[in-house]
């Protein structure tokens, strides 16, 4: 039956862009290996949540999703933050 | 009387199994965040070239087939959207291979560090490395199994454009495990 009924087209994020994002942040990645040893560190953590954001957002949909998903996906960080200064300190 | 109930209204307006599935996803930041901390505890009293071993060209590869992996899943997941029920197959397939060749590499990867002398139980480094490494490779051997799964039930064209649940929430666990191996390259091969 419902194949009988139109179907209507979704609007869908431009996928392909976030994976070309994704491709382009894992090549400079690599090329990170031709910076100063002090500053890798950052770059790297830098990018590697740069690429997660992307992920969440766009190929989990939680840019567009309902907040309670995002709150849900975000509330064991409160937890991870003062397990990874705790473990910082020692 | 059975006509008027509608099977996915939910007294919170959520999709309870995508709420399920969202709220094992933030058990297993838990897990993995529990993961990368010993891992990174036991690197710092392992000797500061531990991580010299390992081949990083191998695994930036790997890391490229997982991210396209992941884009395969969401396209299919747009395609069935759209009703495009042969193109959501065809995605499901080209995921599948992708996730067994992420794994087969990362076997050959293993094998490779055994005959190097990296094992789990020679060293604080190793044993961490293992452990670390294989949790997530766990994970994708179960989305392979949940993905072969899926693909059975889109040749028998169980989804639709009104029906496409199912593909959905196996996409947000292979996006999750995806996201796990963007942080393991960083944490434990860049690093």
């Amino acid at each position: 039956m419902e194949e009988d009924q139109p179907i209507e087209k979704h609007k869908h994020p431009k996928y392909l862009l976030v994976f070309l994002a994704l491709a382009v942040l894992t090549l400079v990645e690599l090329a990170t290996f031709y910076l100063p040893p002090n500053l890798r560190p950052v770059a790297l953590l830098t990018l590697s949540f740069i690429k997660a954001l992307l992920v969440v957002l766009y190929f989990m949909h939680l840019k567009t999703d309902s907040r309670w998903f995002a709150f849900i996906f975000l509330v064991p960080f409160l937890l991870v933050f003062p397990m990874v200064l705790v473990l910082r300190l020692n | 009387m059975s006509e008027l109930v509608d099977p996915t209204h939910t007294s919170t307006g959520l999709d309870n199994r995508k709420l399920g599935m969202w709220i094992f996803l933030a058990t297993e930041v838990m897990l993995f965040s529990a993961l990368i901390a010993a891992f990174l505890q036991m690197k710092a009293r392992s000797p500061a070239d531990a991580n010299q071993i390992l081949n990083i060209p191998l695994t930036a590869v790997n890391t490229f087939i997982l991210i396209i992996s992941s884009t395969t899943v969401v396209l299919g997941l747009a395609a069935i959207q759209d009703g495009e029920k042969k193109k959501l197959l065809r995605y499901l397939v080209l995921t599948l291979l992708l996730g067994a060749t992420f794994l087969s590499i990362q076997v050959y990867e293993y094998t490779q560090l055994f005959s190097e002398g990296l094992t789990p139980s020679g060293s604080l480094f190793g044993g961490a490395f293992y452990t670390l490494t294989g949790f997530h490779g766990l994970h994708v051997f179960i989305g392979l199994i949940w993905c072969a799964s899926l693909i059975f039930m889109a040749a028998k064209q169980r989804f639709s454009h009104r029906n496409y649940a199912r593909i959905e929430i196996f996409g947000l666990y292979w996006h999750f495990v995806d996201i796990v191996w963007i942080l393991l390259f960083t944490v434990v091969y860049l690093l």
